[in-house]
């Protein structure tokens, strides 16, 4: 998109609005992360974590954070991999999924594309009791896999709508073409299929990690509290109801890996957008 | 060079019939056009013999060997899509290397015969090029090479130009014969469009809601269809009602101006029957009013000829005249047919 002309200035007014609106409460998250007494009505803090780091007798604010008593390298970790298989499994069952819901018409497709959509109805909480007490029983409890097998249940939904639309946007006269041109199935999905999907598929890995690396109850529920990530290290921190420095600190963390990614999806889907876009 | 031959193929979709009973033979090196309005099945036919859908009924021979059973990779016939589908994702030398590719030819092969394609397509400094950066023309001769370079037993073109303009048309029609003849591919070229089939075909196939009406040399379909749909659909046609009299002991037919004289095919004098005669057939030579056999009711400049309508008695002529001169409506006319440029129709398929 080459924007040389300016904006006019409503459209940039609206622009900064929009920046201060997504930077903002961030503003104070950051201030406080480097607070150790911050009181209303003040502006800024009234002590630094800084100045108070040698009277304290436990690490203070980001000593904390980054000690090995957060714990957060460990959530960090756990958040990580769970994020990263949930979105895995996740693509492998959608893809086959939205090929078939884009595709064809069978009986009783409607009812299968309402069922995807359940999930998103009901609460997250009813999902997370239900399945522990089911865990419990099959042994999955406070593992990883009953953790993942959770995860999967709010983000197929989205994962397979957007899945569709993509195969819904993908003439099927390319793997046709393919075919006719001597490629085996496998060959045609490999050579021309995947590679016309990925801008589609990038966008809803990130989606469903970034989804899957923000959920506290059902991970809560089902982690027992053997396997800590780090929404539930930030609730266990911000249950009190206070917001102190370390929790500031671990909440700024935990949207590292969103922004990261982000960058990176954005930096790969590029150069791929303006090639299959015509 | 290989021929094709299918025996009865009938294919119908959801209760609706796409095919019904085609039978077609294809010599080594002919093309054959499919031609007909769209939905008539000429895309289904090609669908069928590439594998992409399975017949209800009948058979597909190549050189005598039935491939129904083969999956689409290895019947190894072309075909080129309506809508090109180059791969978006990949150059042009890779899109045209695509079937080599997969078939796992050495890259060194592969590369030479892509360049080689590249020249036969004339594309040669447009290699490292994407779909997105070429004209409509490019895209079409890179298809084409894409399908060129696997030497497909068959080659199927499915309305190759439609999306061109028509100039360019012209110079792919041109350009795709001579080098289908050259290189001896048997093919089937499909279109909706009768001039481009006739200037390109060897055989062509009219055809309707699925079936074939008639399948013949481009003249003999003009000249000589078998019924009024095929007169319609291959050209503008004059389609009237013409009585059958005696002339001595030959017979003639009266159409509202001097009888043409027409060899005798067991036609009864005083028989009602359905003729064809292509509007540059008729010759017109202005007359006295009162005196010709019609009135110019309407005319227009087509650039090698003028197009009048006259009406004659009941029936209205469609007469492209060639010359230079431009008659007035309402000038009176005379009108003369050879009698080879008279095709009579059966009396029982004399309901237009």
């Amino acid at each position: 998109m080459a924007r040389s002309k300016s904006l006019p200035t409503a459209a940039r007014f609206y622009l900064v609005l929009m920046g201060l609106f997504l930077v903002g409460p961030f503003v104070p998250l950051v201030i406080q992360s480097f607070a150790f007494q911050w009181d209303w009505p003040n502006l800024l803090p009234s002590e630094w974590w800084f100045t108070a780091r040698d009277r304290a007798r436990l690490p203070l604010g980001w000593d904390y954070v980054l000690s090995p008593y957060s714990r957060l390298g460990e959530a960090v970790v756990n958040t990580v991999v769970i994020g990263g298989a949930t979105t895995l499994i996740c693509l492998a069952i959608c893809l086959s999924a939205a090929r078939v819901l884009a595709r064809e018409q069978f009986a009783g497709k409607r009812a299968v594309e309402f069922y995807l959509s359940l999930p998103l109805i009901v609460p997250e909480a009813a999902v997370g009791l239900a399945l522990s007490v089911i865990f419990v029983r099959v042994g999955l409890a406070g593992s990883y896999a009953g953790i993942i097998i959770a995860h999967l249940i709010p983000t197929i939904p989205y994962m397979v709508r957007l899945l569709t639309a993509v195969y819904q946007g993908l003439d099927p006269g390319f793997e046709e073409q393919a075919r006719v041109l001597g490629a085996n199935r496998l060959q045609a999905l490999r050579l021309v299929t995947m590679p016309m999907l990925l801008p589609g598929i990038l966008a809803g890995c990130l989606f469903t990690f970034l989804v899957s690396t923000n959920l506290f109850l059902l991970t809560f529920l089902l982690g027992q509290g053997k396997i800590i990530t780090v929404p539930t290290l930030l609730f266990a921190k911000i249950a009190g109801g206070s917001l102190d420095a370390s929790a500031a600190g671990i909440a700024l963390v935990a949207t590292l890996p969103g922004i990261a990614l982000l960058l990176v999806s954005e930096r790969l889907l590029d150069g791929r957008i303006g090639m299959v876009a015509r | 060079m290989i021929s094709l031959a299918l025996r009865g193929l009938a294919k119908s979709f959801a209760g609706t019939t796409a095919l019904a009973g085609i039978d077609l033979t294809i010599a080594p090196g002919e093309l054959v056009t499919l031609l007909g309005p769209s939905g008539c099945g000429k895309s289904t036919l090609l669908r069928l013999i590439a594998g992409l859908d399975i017949p209800d009924q009948g058979a597909i021979l190549i050189d005598g060997r039935d491939i129904s059973d083969l999956d689409v990779p290895e019947r190894n016939v072309g075909l080129v899509f309506q809508r090109y589908a180059l791969f978006p994702h990949m150059t042009v030398r890779r899109n045209i290397g695509f079937g080599l590719r997969v078939r796992g030819t050495p890259a060194a092969e592969t590369e030479r015969r892509v360049s080689d394609m590249l020249d036969i397509v004339q594309l040669g400094d447009l290699g490292e090029r994407f779909a997105h950066q070429l004209s409509g023309g490019q895209m079409q001769r890179v298809a084409l090479a894409r399908t060129l370079v696997t030497r497909p037993r068959l080659l199927m073109l499915d309305e190759p130009f439609a999306a061109l303009d028509a100039d360019l048309r012209r110079q792919m029609r041109s350009f795709v014969r001579d080098l289908q003849q050259k290189m001896g591919l048997s093919t089937i070229f499909v279109t909706h469009d009768q001039a481009e089939a006739m200037e390109i075909s060897d055989r062509i196939a009219v055809m309707q809601s699925g079936r074939i009406l008639q399948c013949d040399t481009p003249e003999m379909i003009y000249h000589q269809p078998v019924s009024a749909e095929v007169a319609r659909m291959t050209g503008e046609a004059n389609l009237v009602t013409g009585r059958v009299v005696s002339l001595g002991d030959a017979v003639g037919l009266d159409l509202g101006f001097d009888p043409v004289p027409l060899p005798r095919r067991g036609l009864a004098a005083g028989t009602q029957v359905l003729t064809l005669i292509r509007p540059e057939a008729i010759a017109i030579a202005p007359a006295d009013p009162g005196d010709g056999h019609g009135v110019i009711q309407s005319s227009a400049f087509m650039g090698q000829s003028v197009r009048y309508s006259i009406a004659v008695g009941p029936n209205v002529f469609l007469v492209d005249d060639v010359s230079t001169r431009r008659l007035a409506p309402g000038q009176w006319v005379s009108l003369r047919v050879s009698p080879d440029h008279v095709c009579v129709f059966p009396p029982q398929a004399s309901q237009p």
